[in-house]
């Protein structure tokens, strides 16, 4: 069967979507309102502003590719064409593996669609140690409704696949908190495949609802261009540097676009957004840009279960726990949510960092798998500040983190939570994701072992898919780069509107945290700008 | 770390003297590249966009080691030169800074005198001793030295992450292929 493609089609009728790599002379672009980054903020401003009847430009640095090209299901393709560094990207160090999209879309196309609302906990903190105005529990949750509406977001009402299950199954044993996680899906086949694209258009990514309902309202779509740099007279952006990518999206074309446009939304995300800023020599007076630039660091364990459970199969998240992430000591570690990754072939076995026999022995059990994982809240307590983004002499971003003692005690508890876990749900063995640990057959030996291991980067696995922060927003100058709204302190025709304001992370994972306050604060710019007037 | 672990041609406490040396090395591959006295601006081989001649010798060399049975006998050179083509692939669509931090390590690996300090290897890759190779994989990863258990986890990730995702890896970890029922619905 066919399914359309959304883009095909759109194309047809007359949308203006254009790929730079088809570029072969300097070209200028203009708009009233250019927006760099087609993400969850992007995404979701584009459709908005669109919608108030600006004359929107989207610029995308990644590939346009669609539902059309991910009828293969193929992880090796995923990761090459829409993953940042085809999903080689790490921390500056090398210690923690950065999963982030990177095509139209961004990581929305990619990330496997669990939808939380910003935990009240974490707004309340906002309010009170970050000086955040006016997106309180309350202020925020029209906002979380009228997306949720909007990106047919809610709890996944089918029954968990297997490897959710055990999650599932370990929580209700030990007397824990579970929750069914919310999807922004419609028409879901729950094939499990959100982490390669989603090949019939279920997912409610920007990629498939709200950028088509932006190019519909005449916005236009730029992609293969990468923007090098704002240039600033006085307290304005008057220009935006832009170079255009080749067709396999990796080297510049060689040809150069300029960008002019009487606002400028940047939504890039929290490591470009950042990197771009101090790349163009942006005025930042209190050295705020890149700082407090937050991960959910997350650990992982396996299990093997008696039977074949085919992990790779159905939603890939459908259960979570916060039992750890509000209630605990958290001056001596941080909380967690626990989850569970899919598991993905390639992105299993080499987390698994073990070679020869105990290597090939192993994962051909992979069937037999549950993995889970627990992502731990980072930026609430002085020892976890975040890290910080830099740029190298030829203006790339690096993200220096470094993992306090605080952190390496949070890992700790949430390996032996998941373990505890697992052996609840049916697991016959364990084992934490660290080069020293060997499978456990019950949770005292798993226990003794995981308590014992050294809690060092690299022996230690860590990754993370949600990056916050580093242009935190604020009403303190000093202690932010954007006001609570996004707009820039010292640039009055700038806006930053995507999971690059948050003030810490969030403690769930971000999508629709970055959805709720995007839609708020790209109203409001419309508000303000007024679509005659600009 | 075991003793039993280190090089049988060092002491412990030589070891861990090179270690040290060596994981400086590793941290600064500029110096080690001016140590070896050879151009390291070296460009990719003939064929390839990011791995050099002495990287996909390396590469061929470990990877029967890390992969034992999950790379099939059969079709092994068909199976290697794929699997270098797929690292390749990946590394071409690094950043610059993380493509450097992978240079220095491979030039740390491809230095005649850091590889037998650092990696415990004798000869160059293409003729090392696979026993040689296997007790290099286990003392990286063994190590207490955080910049060789990174070293590892780099090398083992490029080696498992690129050969998984090609479908003779797929078979191997026991992967019935794409959900058939949407497969089949979308691909006929």
């Amino acid at each position: 069967m066919a399914i359309n493609d959304i883009y095909t089609d759109g194309i047809a009728s007359g949308w203006d979507v254009r790929d730079a790599s088809s570029f072969t002379a300097p070209t200028t672009l203009e708009a009233d309102i250019v927006i760099v980054g087609t993400g969850a903020g992007g995404g979701t401003s584009a459709e908005i502003l669109a919608n108030a009847g600006f004359k929107v430009l989207l610029i995308e640095e990644g590939p346009l590719k669609t539902s059309a090209s991910f009828k293969d299901m193929n992880e090796a393709r995923a990761y090459a064409e829409l993953y940042q560094e085809a999903s080689g990207r790490t921390t500056s160090d090398g210690a923690i593996t950065v999963l982030q999209g990177r095509a139209v879309g961004g990581t929305t196309t990619v990330n496997w669609t669990s939808s939380f609302r910003t935990p009240p906990e974490t707004l309340r903190h906002w309010a009170e140690a970050h000086g955040v105005k006016g997106w309180s529990v309350d202020e925020a949750k029209p906002w979380f409704d009228e997306r949720s509406e909007r990106l047919g977001i809610a709890p996944w009402g089918v029954p968990p696949n297997a490897n959710n299950a055990v999650l599932q199954k370990g929580c209700e044993k030990l007397g824990w908190e579970w929750h069914v996680i919310p999807r922004n899906v419609r028409g879901c086949w729950n094939s499990g495949y959100c982490g390669f694209g989603c090949p019939v258009n279920a997912k409610q990514s920007m990629l498939v609802a709200s950028i088509p309902a932006a190019l519909a309202k005449g916005a236009t779509l730029v992609h293969h261009l990468s923007v090098r740099k704002l240039q600033f007279s006085g307290d304005r952006v008057t220009g935006l540097e832009a170079v255009a990518l080749d067709a396999n999206c990796i080297h510049p074309s060689g040809v150069s676009v300029r960008v002019r446009a009487k606002h400028v939304v940047l939504a890039g995300g929290a490591i470009n957004n950042p990197a771009l800023l101090l790349r163009s020599g942006a005025p930042d007076p209190h050295g705020r840009v890149g700082k407090r630039t937050c991960i959910h660091p997350v650990v992982f364990t396996y299990a093997q279960m008696p039977e074949r459970i085919d992990g790779w199969y159905g939603a890939p998240q459908s259960v979570a726990s916060d039992h750890f992430q509000w209630s605990g000591q958290f001056d001596f570690a941080p909380g967690f949510k626990m989850e569970v990754p899919p598991v993905y072939p390639a992105l299993i076995a080499a987390l698994f960092g073990r070679s020869g026999p105990e290597l090939s022995q192993n994962i051909a059990q992979l069937p037999q798998f549950n993995v889970m994982l627990a992502l731990t809240r980072d930026g609430f307590h002085e020892d976890s500040p975040g890290g910080e983004v830099r740029i190298d002499e030829a203006g790339n971003p690096l993200l220096d983190y470094e993992v306090s003692d605080y952190l390496f005690r949070g890992f700790k508890n949430a390996l032996l939570r998941m373990a505890e876990a697992q052996f609840a749900g049916g697991a016959s063995q364990v084992m934490a994701a660290h080069l020293d640990a060997s499978w456990s057959p019950n949770w005292t030996e798993a226990k003794r072992q995981i308590e014992n291991l050294a809690y060092k980067k690299f022996k230690l696995a860590l990754g993370t898919a949600h990056i916050m922060g580093g242009c935190a927003m604020g009403e303190d100058a000093r202690q932010s780069v954007v006001n609570s709204e996004g707009s820039h302190h010292q640039l009055q025709n700038l806006s930053i509107i995507d999971g690059s304001l948050f003030p810490t992370s969030i403690g769930a994972n971000p999508q629709l945290s970055i959805y709720a306050l995007a839609a708020r604060n790209a109203t409001r710019l419309a508000q303000r700008l007024k679509p005659a007037a600009v | 770390m075991t003793p039993a672990a280190e090089p049988t041609a060092f002491g412990r406490r030589d070891f861990l003297k090179l270690s040290a040396g060596s994981a400086a090395l590793l941290g600064a591959g500029a110096f080690t590249a001016g140590l070896a006295g050879c151009a390291k601006q070296e460009a990719p081989a003939a064929g390839y966009a990011f791995l050099r001649a002495g990287d996909a010798a390396l590469f061929a060399a470990i990877a029967p080691l890390v992969l034992a049975d999950s790379l099939p006998q059969q079709g092994r050179a068909e199976h290697l030169q794929q699997l270098l083509k797929a690292i390749d692939g990946t590394g071409a669509r690094l950043q610059a800074p993380t493509q450097k931090m992978l240079y220095q390590l491979f030039d740390l690996l491809n230095t005649g005198l850091t590889r037998r300090l650092a990696a415990g290897v004798s000869k160059p890759w293409a003729e090392a001793e696979p026993a040689q190779i296997e007790a290099f994989l286990n003392r990286w990863r063994n190590s207490s030295i955080g910049l060789f258990n990174g070293g590892y986890r780099a090398l083992n990730k490029l080696v498992v992450g690129n050969w998984i995702a090609l479908p003779e890896g797929l078979k191997a970890v026991g992967y019935p292929g794409p959900w058939a029922p949407m497969y089949s619905a979308l691909n006929s």
